[in-house]
């Protein structure tokens, strides 16, 4: 099948609280940030997108749908003991 | 200085971080914690790049804001982030949870390498890349 390259940020608005897995086209490489790629996979469980990840070589990248959810405060440390 | 945009309405500060393994590049989301020692990757975007948590050999105590856990640690050939690279870092094979749209922690023994302002009254994360090391 003959994938279309798109906008990530096109991808992105297609899908709602779902991760996407993407073969990634064109990045800036000064942010790390990709901008233009292939939707491979779409699911809202990130271990069905890692399945489908395995099975494809190059360069992918695994972006959620949607940005951080305003009702969702975080606090994340990890301290290592010796 | 390199600029990224801030965004002040983000509960959290989220990076795209370009990960280089012995066998392949992905791309995700981390989230930026100066409260994180150690730089903490899902075990199975590690596992994609080459990386196998199960073949580990090293393993070590992390406290979480969860609790006290044991997991493995890797070195990682590659970490690009916010205009800066470390190469052969030390990263911890560990899940956040799953309503949690990043794949891990990008962590002070990433950060501490690097000038790294975070300027949030100009919207902007700045980051200079000369290596401290």
């Amino acid at each position: 099948m003959n994938i279309q390259t798109q906008k990530i940020e096109d991808i992105r608005k297609r899908y709602d609280h779902e991760w996407l897995l993407i073969a990634v086209d064109q990045m800036n490489e000064a942010t790390s940030t990709p901008l233009t790629g292939r939707l491979l996979a779409h699911n809202p469980d990130p271990l069905e997108i890692h399945k489908v990840a395995m099975r494809h070589d190059g360069f992918l990248a695994t972006i959620y749908s949607n940005d951080w959810p305003e009702d969702l405060a975080a606090c994340f440390y990890d301290q290592i003991s010796t | 200085m390199t600029k990224f945009p801030l965004d002040l309405a983000s509960q959290v500060i989220l990076v795209n971080v370009t990960l280089t393994g012995p066998v392949r590049l992905h791309n995700i989301y981390l989230i930026l914690d100066t409260g994180a020692t150690f730089t903490m990757i899902s075990p199975e975007i590690l596992l994609r790049i080459g990386l196998d948590p199960t073949k580990s050999e090293k393993r070590r105590t992390i406290c979480t804001a969860s609790g006290i856990e044991y997991v493995p640690f890797l070195t990682v050939p590659s970490i690009k982030a916010i205009g800066a690279e470390r190469k052969n870092i030390e990263v911890c094979a560990h899940t956040l949870p799953p309503n949690i749209p990043a794949r891990g922690l990008l962590g002070l023994n990433f950060l501490r390498h690097f000038n790294i302002p975070l300027n949030f009254l100009d919207n902007h994360i700045g980051t200079t890349c000369k290596e401290i090391n």
